[in-house]
């Protein structure tokens, strides 16, 4: 029998245990406990453990007992939940509603950024879970501007870096791509972007702070790519790029990848590539800082969008 | 005690949020201010699954529908607070690096 097979059948046998136990009124077993370390170790992106902590965790309720009764603290209790955030926040919000445990402001704060580690939609997510007040998500961002260096130059924890490939490996795979006029093409968007901002600087001379950040994420989008990998089969097959010197990964949408969708013109190459980047220029001038950095690039698979 | 929701835009560029709206209840119904064009698609209403359209004339219900209905990691609602007294409109602003 192994791990998962010995943990699958505690929890079970756990949970038939359970019901006749809370009916002749005996203590839990500590055998939840075992599960949930078993379940909860720290090997990261364990497609197996991930299965035990989502059948450990569909019974939360029981669990939230268990733990109450076997004298877990509120501590305690909370690094169980944090174990359980990390891999599924919707499960962690289930948990903390049945384990009773109330955070303060400040252990609120502490814990979303734990969790959010930069990604400003899980942060958004923590945020409504916990249903911060409006003062405390203005006191969040107050913060956060001062862990703004740090949050920007964040890793993230997706384990893109041992699943992509070196160009080496890709080009050997992939055949090599025609340019058809793709220099042309990337040369064009250069000469209009820098048109633009040359503009913008001139007619709005307080956004210059801002558009240099932004330049300056643009240029390494720009920068040598070191690795690439998949990231799923949606209509234009986005792959996600690694460049040399940032930790953020860049998504690249090749242009001769697109699927022949029925969204798409079949004689229209770059249908999803344009349209992005044309979408990053119009949020840039309008300044509405909704579309992140995106460019257009010459890449492994000839020219594409990239987004930060 | 008075009820309400803000609704907050999220700047992921210079990680900054801003209330972009503040819908309260008050005399049964939801009075929204804040941005033009948000107000103006608030009072349109919200529109529900398999149910008809929430109106600020709905009152609490629609504060509800606010909080549920903003999820967006840019544009995002608090769940429905409740105070003695509401807090200024506070509009933080942007900083740069």
């Amino acid at each position: 029998m192994n791990i998962r097979e010995r943990v699958a059948w505690m929890v079970d046998s756990f949970f038939r245990r359970d019901k006749k136990d809370r009916e002749q009124k005996t203590p839990p077993s500590s055998l939840i406990t075992l599960a949930l370390e078993a379940a909860l170790k720290k090997e990261p992106y364990d497609a197996e453990r991930l299965l035990l902590v989502k059948a450990v965790c569909e019974r939360m309720p029981a669990i939230a007992a268990s733990l109450e009764a076997m004298g877990f603290s509120p501590v305690e209790k909370l690094s169980v939940g944090l174990s359980i955030a990390r891999e599924n926040l919707e499960l962690f919000f289930k948990f903390q509603e049945h384990a009773q445990i109330d955070f303060c402001d400040e252990e609120k704060q502490a814990l979303a950024f734990d969790i959010a580690r930069g990604n400003p939609a899980i942060l958004v997510r923590v945020m409504r879970g916990l249903q911060f007040s409006s003062d405390a998500i203005r006191e969040i961002f107050e913060r956060s501007v001062g862990a703004e260096k740090t949050l920007i130059a964040r890793e993230f924890d997706i384990p893109t870096d041992t699943i992509g490939k070196t160009l080496a490996e890709h080009r050997g795979q992939e055949e090599a791509f025609e340019q058809d006029g793709a220099v042309e093409l990337v040369a064009e968007t250069r000469t209009i972007e820098q048109e633009l901002l040359l503009a913008t600087e001139r007619a709005w001379p307080d956004r210059v702070p801002r558009e240099r950040l932004r330049a300056k994420i643009e240029q390494e989008l720009r920068g040598t790519i070191r690795k690439i990998g998949s990231l799923g089969t949606t209509a234009s097959l986005p792959q996600f790029l690694i460049f040399e010197g940032r930790n953020i990964p860049g998504i690249y949408k090749a242009a001769r990848r697109e699927r022949e969708n029925f969204d798409f013109k079949k004689d229209v190459r770059g249908a999803s590539v344009f349209p992005e980047w044309l979408t990053y220029q119009i949020d840039k001038a309008l300044q509405l800082d909704i579309v992140p950095p995106t460019i257009v690039r010459d890449g492994p698979d000839g020219f594409g969008s990239v987004q930060d | 005690m008075t009820k309400w929701v803000d609704i907050i835009s999220f700047n992921a560029i210079v990680w900054s949020g801003t209330v972009v709206a503040r819908c309260i209840f008050e005399n049964g119904s939801v009075r929204c201010s804040g941005e033009e064009l948000v107000v103006n698609l608030l009072e349109k209403g919200i529109s529900q699954d398999n149910a008809l359209p929430v109106l600020p004339k709905d009152g609490e219900v629609f504060l509800q529908a606010i909080s549920r209905h903003f999820h967006n990691a840019y544009l995002f609602a608090t769940p429905v607070q409740e105070e003695e007294v509401v807090n200024d409109f506070v509009v933080a602003s942007p900083k740069l690096i």
